[in-house]
């Protein structure tokens, strides 16, 4: 045996050896960590969720009143009244339902649409990662 | 999972596997203690693995394993971790930041093979004159030889590890084995 071989096996007789429950306890510190940083994404996200309920209450009030008063129900209504009426001006027919929708509005209450699938999204990712992910067995 | 090399556990874990980070935390506790009690002492040698770990699996998504070894990456932030630590203790580590341009230029002249002496490897086989004896050595030297020795890690990797090129490492090697010669024989 040559003394790289004997130096090796003298080093490795001097290993320090850890308690026998520290992975344990670091695994156990990790998953504590993970868990606290998932229930705090977790409560972030159903806030914004939540908010964005709030917000879609007056939204889709304001969009159903801008749809009122731009005119678009009585655009809306010659499509299925006059057949002639249609095949003469659908042109500007078109032009004007689309001049009379309520686009900022639609826009608002479509983005806060978005807003609450993605975060109902976010919730039930986390809740799945905390709940079946992780065990301390 | 245990016949899984490190680069297939990771790629679980970024899939969503959470529990296999387990299997490398449980792989390298034992090693990590070790270095970190080398460097820091066994006192605070669970709290610095501790420490190592949580480091890991908050950049683990960013590690590439195209670029390092696991374990080398793992015994980097274990070398990081232990610096800081030994910085905010206000312990001196000179030799971490020593003369690079002097150790570079060391060339080794003695072979490895034959480089202790008998009588000298006698007096290493007691396991605390050992221990004693590795303490003595500067912080870097002992580094090289827990890595090398005890961690089977190779000089390209050790250098890695300290972020020193290869020749410098291969010289704290060789002088960490003069020097415990030397020491011995006072």
């Amino acid at each position: 045996m040559n003394t790289k071989e004997n130096l090796k096996r003298y080093l490795n007789q001097t290993k320090y050896e850890p308690a026998q429950d520290l992975a344990q306890n670091v695994w156990n510190t990790i998953v504590a960590r993970e868990k606290r940083a998932i229930r705090f994404k977790m409560w972030t996200f159903s806030l914004i969720g939540a908010t964005s309920i709030a917000g879609l209450i007056p939204a889709s009030k304001s969009l159903a009143a801008n749809f009122a008063s731009s005119g678009f129900y009585d655009y809306f209504s010659v499509l299925f009244s006059n057949n002639g009426t249609l095949t003469s001006y659908w042109k500007e027919l078109s032009y004007s339902i689309a001049e009379s929708l309520p686009t900022t509005s639609i826009i608002f209450t479509f983005t806060l649409i978005f807003i609450l699938f993605l975060s109902i999204r976010y919730v039930v990712k986390q809740f799945i990662k905390v709940n079946y992910n992780y065990n301390f067995a | 999972m245990q016949d899984m090399s490190d680069a297939e556990i990771i790629a679980l874990y970024k899939r969503g596997e959470c529990e296999a980070f387990r299997f490398l935390v449980e792989k390298y506790t034992s090693s990590i203690y070790n270095f970190t009690a080398r460097r820091a002492g066994t006192e605070n040698a669970s709290d610095l693995t501790q420490e190592v770990f949580i480091k890991a699996w908050k950049k683990i998504t960013a590690f590439n394993i195209a670029k390092a070894s696991f374990k080398t990456w793992l015994f980097t932030i274990a070398r990081n971790t232990t610096y800081d630590f030994l910085r905010r203790k206000k312990i001196p580590t000179f030799t971490e930041a020593s003369n690079d341009q002097e150790t570079e230029t060391f060339i080794e002249t003695i072979p490895d093979e034959n480089i202790l002496p008998d009588e000298v490897m006698q007096k290493l086989q007691d396991t605390e004159n050992l221990n004693k004896l590795l303490d003595q050595l500067p912080i870097n030297y002992k580094t090289v030889l827990v890595l090398h020795y005890q961690e089977e890690l190779t000089f390209d990797e050790i250098g890695k590890v300290l972020g020193k090129p290869l020749n410098t490492v291969k010289s704290y090697h060789h002088r960490a084995i003069t020097m415990l010669r030397k020491i011995i024989r006072e």
